[in-house]
């Protein structure tokens, strides 16, 4: 069955993901049997930009989580089609004030 | 190349000596993989972009990719 120009009743749906570094929100039709691995592919080869991404992975802010088993998929980790997911370097720059009051960054 | 004059990135061509990364002619060492030829700087892994040495690299949807970036995105 075709509505709005896709095929709906294949049980896809779709995932919103927010690329942080580029701010720019992307939309991937996915299933729930598709894993972490797969939409951390997706993504990369649809921004088609050459750049190391193995730092980045996918947060999750509404659960406060990160989505680091790249094995496990979609259903297994409970995301579904109302999910917005952000694509992100997992090291960030972190300011710290030592004893002495001095701060490293 | 068989007697004809070509110029120098259409002669690699006919010799299929172009690398597959930066398509500029390689006169160096060479990289063979996946049919095809690469400057082993730039025969890198899909994902991290770091340099793949051969043998040591996986191969997904015709893209060379690192063991350790293999494994998070297919494993």
């Amino acid at each position: 069955m075709i509505a709005d120009g896709h095929l709906v009743g294949d049980g896809s749906w779709e995932l919103k993901v927010l690329v942080t570094d580029l701010s720019v929100e992307r939309c991937l039709r996915v299933k729930g049997d598709l894993h972490i691995g797969g939409v951390m592919l997706r993504l990369v080869e649809e921004l088609d930009i050459a750049a190391d991404w193995s730092d980045h992975a996918l947060w999750w802010p509404a659960r406060n989580c990160w989505l680091s088993r790249t094995r496990s998929t979609l259903d297994q980790y409970g995301v579904q089609a109302d999910a917005l997911l952000h694509f992100t370097p997992m090291h960030k720059t972190l300011r710290v004030q030592l004893p002495d009051l001095r701060y490293l960054d | 190349h068989e007697g004809m004059p070509y110029c120098e990135i259409h002669y690699h061509a006919k010799r299929g000596s172009l690398c597959a990364g930066c398509h500029k002619p390689i006169t160096g060492r060479c990289i063979t993989a996946m049919f095809k030829k690469f400057h082993p700087e730039h025969f890198v892994c899909s994902y991290c972009l770091k340099q793949l040495k051969k043998g040591t690299f996986k191969e997904q949807g015709d893209k060379p990719y690192c063991h350790g970036c293999f494994e998070r995105l297919f494993g």
